[in-house]
C-alpha cells in the first residue's frame, strides 16, 4: 500500500456505521487468549526457520544467516506479543475460511501456514515467510463480507504458495555478493570523494529494482489468489470492492461522527480553552516538502502496484462462469460481531502499546457516537492518567503522534490539544471530565483504581 | 560497506515517511551542533534548519546540506552545495519572513551573509571582505568562541525588515566594532563603524524599536584606559545616518544593558545606574533602571530603583546590589503580561579567590594570564514589576553554581561590566532562552544546570513557566551515550533535544514537552 495512503488510514475514524456492543462492556468482557494455541503456533513457525541453501558461498550463506536472524526475531515476538488474537471462537471462525479455501485447492493442502488475526489498528495484512499470516484488525473492520476477507486470505496465501518471500531474500543476497555490484561499492569506498552522491545513485537502482520486483509479486498474489478464490463459493466480485475500498481507505470512518473534543472537554467547572487548538501561522507554506524526490521516483517506491491497476487486472481476469457465489459461507453474524469486538479490542491494544494518542482519538471516537459508553469513559480517564505519568517523567514523546496533513483534521485537533497542555491542565481536564461522568461509573470495574490514581497525582 | 547499505537504504525509505516527529539524519560527515538552531518568530518557534558537511567532493571541496523542518521537524527543504571545506556557518536569524545565514571562509577571508526567502530559495548574498587585522581581531575575538558551548550572538532579526550585525573589526589602529544593516526586503545594506574619540570601542546591539537602532558604545582613548566615556548611540535603521549620540550620564552614570519591547510597543532601556562620579567599569552599582530614549535622543522616561530599597523589599540586599548568596545580577530579558506587569529575568554571580589563579601567580611571579579572581555564576531570579516599573515581588530560583576562570585584570573590573563580559566574552552564564505565548498570559525561561547526585552525574536542561497565575518548574536529564548534545527552543513549553553519535555519523534529534 502507499505509505501516505497509509499513514492516512491510519486514523482511522473506523468504518461503517456497524453497531458496537449493546452492552456495557468492560475491560474483563475483552478477549481471552488462548496462550497453548499461540504456543503451538510458535513452535510450528521455529520448526521452519529456514538455513541459507546448500549452494550459497560464504559470503551469502552469512548474508541469509542475518537476514533469517532478524526475520525469526521478528516472528517470535509477534508470536510471543498481544497482537495475535487467539480467542478459540474468534480464532476458529477464521480457520473455518480459511480451511475452506485450503480444502477447495488441492495445491495448497501441503502448506503449512497459520493465519491469524491481528489487533493492529492499521489496514494491511501480511505474510512473514514462515507460513505466519496475519490480518489487522484494522483491516478487518473495514470488510463489508466475509467474501472480502477470503479475498485477502487468498492474497496472502498466494503470496505464501509462490514463495515470494523467499525470492525476494535470495534476490537481495544474490545482488548483495553479486561481484560487478561488490566492485562498484570497493571503487567508491576507494574513490573517497562523493561517496554518498554515488552510493545514494547505487542504491536507487537497487531499491527501485526491488520495489519493482514487489509490485509483480503483489500482482502475481491478486491472480492466484483471484484463482483460489473462485473454488471456494465466494463471490470473486468483492475482490474489486476490496480494491475499491482500500483506494479510498483514508475517506473512510468506522463510526461516522468524528469526535470534537472542543465540546467533548468542554466542562462548567473547567471549560475548554481555544487555545489548545488554535491553528499557529506558518511560515514556510511555500515550500514544497521532498522537493528532492521526483514524482517519478516516488512512483517508483511504491511497494504495491494502484489500486486502480490492480482492479484492472481483476476485471481482465475474472470470468462470470455463472456458479452460485456468496458473500458469506460461513457466519454473517459471527462476522459482524467480529467487527464490533475488533474496535475494542484496537484501542485496548494502542493503550497496551503506549500508542496513546490513538487510544485517546479511538476512546473519544466511541463516546462521541455511543453516549455515555462506560468503556469509552473508563479509557478516556485511564489514558490521560497514563499521558500524564509519561509527560511527568518526559517520556511521552514515543507515545504521541505529531500533527501531519495526512491525517484526519479531528485527530489533528487532538494532537495539537496534547501538544501543548501542560501537567496541570491535563490534571484538571481528566478531573472535570470524571466529575462529569461520575455517578453513572461509580460501580465500573477498575474506575475507582483510576480515579485514585488522579487524585493522588493531583495533590 | 555492506552495513553502510543497509543503512542507506533505511535512510532512503525514511525520506519518504510523513511524520516526524522524531528526526534522524544519516552519513553526517561533520556537524558543529552550533550549526542547527530554532527559526523563531519573536519566541514563536517556527521551525529549525541543520547545517552540516554531507560529502566530500574533492580534497578541497564539501558538499554541505542546509536542511530547513518545520516546527514538528518534517523536511521542507534541504539546500546543497559545494563549497570549500574552509566554510562554516557562524550564526543564523530569522526576522519573521526570511532567513539569514553566517558565513565565514577562514582561508578566503570573508565573511558572507546569505539570505534565504520563506520559500527557501536564496535572494540575496552580502559579502565581506576582511582585512589580515580584522582577521586577527576576529579570531582573538568572535571566532574565538567558535565552540559548541558559546553563546555569542552577534546576527540580530529585524521583523519583518532586514538583520542586524555586529562584529568587532580594525581601523587603522583602532580596535573597534562594525555594525551592518542587511534588508531582506530588497539587495540593501548600510555599515557604521564608530572611530572617532577613542581609540578603542567596544560596542553593544541594545535591540531596535520604531525605527531607531539602539546602540551602547564604551570609548576608550586607549588600551590602558581605566574610565571610559559610556555613550548611547540612535542610528536610522532605513538609512544608517547617525540620530544621537548622547552620554549616559544624566542623574546618574547610567549603563545600558538591553532594549526591551513591551507590549505598548516602545522599547524600554534597561541598566545599572552609578553615582555620578563613579567608574562604571570598576565601581558597583547602586541600582537599576529604565529609561526611554525617542528618535532625536531625549530621554522621555527615567525610572531609578536602589538595589537596598527597592529590591531590599524582597530579598537580602546591600547598597552595592549585592544580594545575599545570590551576588550581583545580569538581567537576559523582560517580558509583560497582558495584565500589564512585567518580569525581569536575571541570573546571579559573584567574584570569588580563584586557587588556580592565585597558585599561578605564585608559580610564575606575577605573569599568569589568569586572574586571582574567579567568577561564580549562581542562581536565576525573577523580579515582578508592575507597569509602573515598581518592584512587586522577586524569587531566587537555585541551581547548582559554575566556576569560571577569568582572565588577568578582570579582580579591577565593576560588578556590572563583568556581568557583560561573562555573558559576551565567556559565554558563562547557564540561561538559555525565554518564550512567551502569543496571548502573553504565560512564559517560561529555561535555562542548563548540571548535577551530582548519586543517581546521575550529568547535565541537566530547566525550567521555571509562569501560567495561571503561578510558577512551576521543571528539569530534563540530557546525560546521554551521545558524542555531543544540544538543546534547542521548541515550540512554547517543549525543547528540542540533539545528539550527535560521531561514530555512528548520526545526528538524533527529538522533542522533551517542559512541565
Amino acid at each position: 500500500m502507499n505509505p501516505a495512503v497509509l499513514i492516512k488510514a491510519l486514523l482511522f475514524t473506523l468504518l461503517s456505521a456497524s453497531a458496537a456492543y449493546s452492552q456495557v462492556i468492560t475491560p474483563g468482557d475483552l478477549l481471552r487468549d488462548d496462550t497453548s494455541l499461540r504456543n503451538r503456533y510458535l513452535l510450528a513457525s521455529q520448526a521452519r526457520e529456514q538455513a541459507p541453501p546448500d549452494n550459497a558461498d560464504r559470503d551469502e550463506a552469512a548474508t541469509y544467516r542475518k537476514i533469517y536472524e532478524e526475520q525469526y526475531k521478528d516472528i517470535t515476538t509477534f508470536w510471543s506479543g498481544s497482537e495475535p488474537v487467539t480467542d478459540p471462537a474468534i480464532n476458529g471462525y477464521l480457520q473455518s475460511i480459511v480451511d475452506r479455501i485450503i480444502s477447495a485447492n488441492p495445491e495448497l493442502h501441503a502448506l503449512d501456514a497459520r493465519v491469524v488475526f491481528s489487533r493492529d489498528w492499521w489496514p494491511n495484512a501480511y505474510c512473514m515467510g514462515d507460513g505466519t499470516i496475519a490480518v489487522n484488525a484494522g483491516l478487518f473492520i473495514y470488510l463489508k463480507n466475509e467474501a472480502e476477507l477470503a479475498f485477502v486470505v487468498c492474497h496472502e496465501l498466494a503470496h505464501d504458495y509462490l514463495r515470494h518471500n523467499e525470492k525476494e531474500v535470495r534476490a537481495y543476497v544474490q545482488k548483495i555478493n553479486d561481484v560487478a555490484f561488490q566492485q562498484d561499492l570497493k571503487r567508491i569506498a576507494r574513490q573517497g570523494y562523493s561517496v554518498n552522491r554515488q552510493l545514494e545513485d547505487l542504491l536507487k537502482v537497487m531499491v527501485f529494482d526491488s520495489r519493482r520486483h514487489g509490485r509483480d509479486h503483489e500482482s502475481e498474489a491478486d491472480t492466484c489468489g483471484l484463482r483460489f478464490m473462485m473454488h471456494t463459493g465466494y463471490d470473486c466480485r468483492a475482490m474489486r470492492t476490496c480494491l475499491q475500498m482500500l483506494d479510498h481507505i483514508d475517506d473512510t470512518a468506522f463510526y461516522s461522527r468524528a469526535p470534537r473534543i472542543d465540546s467533548l472537554l468542554d466542562f462548567p467547572g473547567y471549560p475548554f480553552r481555544p487555545s489548545w487548538i488554535r491553528k499557529s501561522s506558518a511560515i514556510f507554506s511555500d515550500m514544497k516538502q521532498d522537493a528532492s524526490v521526483t514524482p517519478a521516483e516516488k512512483d517508483s517506491m511504491k511497494t504495491h502496484p494502484d489500486c486502480a491497476n490492480r482492479i484492472l487486472l481483476f476485471d481482465n481476469t475474472w470470468k462470470d462462469d455463472g456458479a452460485v457465489r456468496q458473500d458469506f459461507l460461513v457466519s454473517e453474524q459471527k462476522f459482524k460481531e467480529i467487527k464490533s469486538r475488533f474496535y475494542y479490542e484496537i484501542m485496548e491494544q494502542c493503550y497496551r502499546q503506549d500508542e496513546l494518542s490513538r487510544n485517546l482519538y479511538y476512546a473519544l471516537t466511541l463516546l462521541v457516537n455511543d453516549p455515555g459508553n462506560a468503556y469509552a469513559v473508563f479509557s478516556v480517564v485511564r489514558c490521560f492518567n497514563r499521558i500524564r505519568e509519561l509527560q511527568k517523567n518526559h517520556r511521552l514523546e514515543q507515545s504521541i503522534d505529531r500533527e501531519n496533513a495526512a491525517f484526519p483534521v479531528p485527530y489533528n485537533l487532538l494532537l495539537r490539544m496534547l501538544d501543548r497542555m501542560r501537567l496541570d491542565e491535563l490534571e484538571s481536564v481528566n478531573t472535570a471530565f470524571a466529575a462529569a461522568y461520575g455517578s453513572q461509573m461509580a460501580s465500573y470495574p477498575g474506575y475507582a483504581a483510576q480515579i485514585a490514581e488522579l487524585k493522588d497525582t493531583s495533590k | 560497506m555492506k552495513r553502510t547499505i543497509v543503512v542507506l537504504v533505511a535512510l532512503f525509505l525514511v525520506a519518504f515517511s510523513a511524520g516526524a516527529q522524531k528526526m534522524s539524519i544519516e552519513n553526517v560527515y561533520k556537524v558543529t551542533l552550533r550549526n542547527s538552531d530554532a527559526i523563531r518568530q519573536g519566541s514563536e518557534v517556527k521551525g529549525y534548519y541543520f547545517f552540516y558537511v554531507s560529502d566530500k567532493v574533492d580534497r578541497n571541496t564539501n558538499e554541505y546540506t542546509l536542511r530547513i523542518t518545520d516546527n514538528n521537524l518534517s523536511v521542507l527543504k534541504d539546500v546543497k552545495f559545494t563549497d570549500s571545506k574552509h566554510v562554516s556557518v557562524l550564526e543564523s536569524s530569522f526576522n519573521g519572513t526570511d532567513l539569514i545565514f553566517l558565513f565565514y571562509n577562514d582561508d578566503e577571508r570573508t565573511l558572507e551573509y546569505q539570505v534565504y526567502g520563506a520559500d527557501g530559495n536564496k535572494k540575496f548574498s552580502y559579502v565581506r571582505e576582511l582585512t589580515k587585522k580584522d582577521k586577527a581581531y576576529l579570531e582573538s575575538t568572535y571566532l574565538s568562541m567558535n565552540d559548541e558551548e558559546n553563546t555569542y550572538k552577534g546576527l540580530y532579526p529585524v521583523e519583518n525588515l532586514g538583520f542586524i550585525s555586529n562584529t568587532p573589526s580594525r581601523e587603522d589602529k583602532d580596535f573597534t566594532f562594525e555594525i551592518d544593516y542587511f534588508s531582506t526586503e530588497a539587495k540593501k545594506q548600510w555599515s557604521y563603524i564608530p572611530t572617532e574619540g577613542g581609540k578603542r570601542f567596544l560596542g553593544d546591539y541594545l535591540g531596535c524599536s520604531n525605527g531607531v537602532v539602539y546602540l551602547e558604545i564604551l570609548k576608550y582613548t586607549s588600551r590602558m584606559d581605566q574610565k571610559p566615556d559610556s555613550r548611547l548611540v540612535g542610528l536610522s535603521l532605513e538609512s544608517g545616518k547617525l540620530l544621537f549620540d548622547i552620554s549616559t550620564d544624566s542623574k546618574y552614570r547610567f549603563f545600558p544593558v538591553t532594549v526591551s519591547s513591551l507590549n505598548n510597543g516602545n522599547g524600554y532601556i534597561f541598566g545599572e545606574f552609578f553615582d555620578p562620579d563613579a567608574n562604571i567599569a570598576k565601581d558597583n552599582s547602586r541600582g537599576f533602571g529604565f529609561w526611554k530614549v525617542d528618535e532625536t535622543g531625549k530621554i522621555s522616561f527615567e525610572k531609578y530603583l536602589l538595589w537596598d530599597v527597592d529590591l531590599g523589599k524582597y530579598l537580602g540586599v546591600n547598597s552595592s546590589g549585592k544580594i545575599d548568596d545570590f551576588g550581583y545580577m545580569y538581567l537576559h530579558k523582560m517580558v509583560q503580561l497582558s495584565d500589564g506587569s512585567i518580569y525581569a529575568i536575571g541570573e546571579g554571580y559573584k567574584k570569588a579567590a580563584s586557587a588556580l589563579g592565585i597558585a599561578s601567580k605564585v608559580l610564575t611571579l606575577g605573569r599568569s594570564g589568569i586572574s586571582a579572581v574567579k567568577i561564580r555564576v549562581t542562581n536565576m531570579i525573577l523580579i515582578k514589576f508592575d507597569a509602573d516599573f515598581d518592584v512587586k515581588g522577586a524569587k531566587i530560583y537555585e541551581k547548582n553554581p559554575n566556576n569560571i576562570e577569568m582572565p588577568s585584570g578582570a579582580a579591577y573590573v565593576s560588578t556590572a561590566a563583568l556581568g557583560k563580559m561573562i555573558k559576551y566574552e565567556l559565554g558563562g552564564f547557564d540561561y538559555a532562552y525565554t518564550q512567551q505565548d502569543n496571548d502573553k498570559t504565560s512564559f517560561t525561561v529555561c535555562y542548563s544546570d548540571y548535577e551530582r547526585d548519586k543517581d546521575y552525574k550529568g547535565s541537566t536542561f530547566n525550567a521555571i513557566s509562569y501560567a495561571d497565575g503561578k510558577f512551576t518548574t521543571d528539569h530534563i536529564q540530557t546525560k546521554s551515550d551521545a558524542s555531543r548534545s544540544a538543546v534547542l527552543p521548541g515550540k512554547e513549553g517543549q525543547v528540542l533535544i540533539l545528539e550527535y553519535y560521531k561514530k555512528d555519523k548520526r545526528l538524533d534529534i527529538h522533542f522533551e514537552k517542559l512541565n
